[in-house]
């Protein structure tokens, strides 16, 4: 009986599984880009300019701050990669970090390589809730590019907002990504409220006229409304954690701690389940999440 | 009207000290004086007797070593609110690191020795400060080991 049991299951399954693959055909399909200019950011990353092929090739939805693209180098494989902007052509921006063989083949790519792309996928940064709320936006590394649009958003409408702290860190002050731009925030000067562009590196001598510690260490020590306040979070997940601990006890709730994880995201919309964190799917629920959602997730190992 | 004011309303102020009993701050306050210093100008120096700590109010400073060879590295830098030294507290009370001005910085600093005496004959004061520099020793621990981890670094091989 059970064995029946299990095999009806089986087929139901494998009936829901049939009428979802049938349908997911077209979004494996890659459209083809042009890498149209070549940035190199520090030693081991660049961003790449993105162009539709020709005029009259389709282009892929307009990326939200927060989302993601799948670039797919031909013949050597497909990787998600954050967008952290758009040109008003319309053109990506994607900034590539030299890591494993689609990265680094990604990074030599020349002008004009055709490269494809899919997307643009997942849930961004909760751009709705921000308004008029105090932003605490923390980065490390290179999750600095995911949250890029976001920023350049802030800044373009600061006066949707209350007091903005935007904390930046990096592994050594040559690992700064966007420098040139983090420059020109710092010399951004707003009438009403606090815009405070603070940038710290682990390590560096004394020619480094910076901060140096860890990123979280440029939290504020207090908040004098942190119910009013909301976190953006992205980097290593070891420092995620920390960081949202730390905004917790300045009084953040949980739901006003986004988080942008990490997975390895192969078909982008939920059906192949390499992503999968418990019952969600990065790509697809994520990669952005408040604290709330994966705070008990985040202290399983190897999840 | 310029309103001067007083080592007890400085140290009550300073975050380090929050929530520190009028008291207390007053014993402590009969150890502090304030200090300004320009941009590189040392604090302290590596192995010298130490006996002072500092609450920093305004610029920037930076704990330091010296590697031969490289020259001095930067461990790390303090700002407003911070605190620098607890080499005061214990034996052999020496200096760890060198503490430099990376800018001109105003700054509260409290005399070691007399800091001790006074924990050493009231517990209760003595218990105080010693929690909030195991805050603070705990805190930077954390971020110590945080930095340890290299999180930054290209050492995973993934696509």
């Amino acid at each position: 009986m059970v064995t029946i049991a299990k095999e009806v299951n089986l087929s139901q399954a494998e009936v829901q599984l049939k009428g979802v693959v049938a349908g997911a055909g077209d979004q494996y399909l890659p459209v083809a880009y042009s890498v149209t200019s070549r940035k190199r950011e520090t030693a081991d990353t660049v961003t790449l300019t993105l162009k539709p092929k020709d005029s009259r090739s389709s282009v892929c939805p307009r990326p939200r701050p927060g989302q993601f693209n799948m670039l797919y180098v031909f013949g050597v494989g497909e990787i998600p990669v954050s967008v952290c902007g758009i040109e008003p052509d319309g053109a990506l921006l994607h900034t590539i970090r030299r890591v494993g063989a689609v990265s680094v083949a990604l990074c030599d790519s020349k002008v004009g390589t055709v490269i494809g792309v899919r997307g643009a996928y997942g849930v961004g940064w909760p751009v709705a809730r921000m308004r008029q709320r105090s932003l605490i936006i923390l980065a490390g590394g290179l999750g600095l590019a995911p949250l890029l649009m976001l920023i350049r958003h802030v800044v373009r409408c600061r006066s949707d907002f209350a007091d903005i702290t935007i904390c930046i860190g990096a592994r050594t002050p040559q690992d700064v990504p966007f420098l040139r731009e983090i420059l020109s925030w710092q010399r951004l000067k707003y009438d009403a409220g606090l815009f405070d562009v603070r940038l710290i590196v682990d390590r560096a001598d004394r020619d480094w006229r910076g901060e140096v510690g860890v990123v979280t260490s440029l939290l504020p020590r207090s908040l004098t409304a942190p119910e009013c306040s909301l976190a953006l979070i992205c980097g290593p997940e070891v420092m995620m954690r920390h960081a949202a601990s730390d905004l917790v006890r300045l009084g953040l709730s949980h739901c006003d701690i986004y988080l942008s994880l990490e997975r390895n995201m192969k078909c982008a919309f939920g059906l192949c389940g390499h992503c999968q964190l418990n019952r969600y799917f990065v790509c697809r629920d994520g990669p952005i999440f408040s604290f709330e959602k994966v705070e008990s997730l985040l202290n399983v190992k190897d999840l | 009207m310029v309103t001067l004011r007083t080592i007890d309303n400085l140290i009550a102020d300073h975050p380090f000290f929050a929530g520190l009993g009028s008291d207390f701050v007053t014993f402590i306050a009969g150890c502090g004086r304030n200090r300004y210093v320009e941009e590189g100008d040392y604090l302290a120096h590596e192995g010298e007797e130490a006996n002072a700590f500092f609450l920093i109010r305004r610029g920037k400073i930076s704990v330091e070593t010296n590697v031969p060879g490289r020259g001095p590295v930067v461990l790390e830098t303090l700002g407003i609110g911070d605190i620098a030294g607890w080499s005061w507290i214990f034996p052999p009370y020496k200096w760890a690191f060198d503490v430099v001005a990376r800018e001109a910085a105003s700054f509260i600093e409290i005399n070691g020795l007399c800091l001790r005496g006074k924990c050493e004959a009231d517990p209760a004061l003595g218990y105080a400060v010693l929690k909030r520099f195991a805050g603070i020793m705990s805190e930077r621990l954390r971020d110590t080991r945080l930095r340890l981890l290299d999180l930054y670094g290209n050492d995973r091989k993934r696509s």
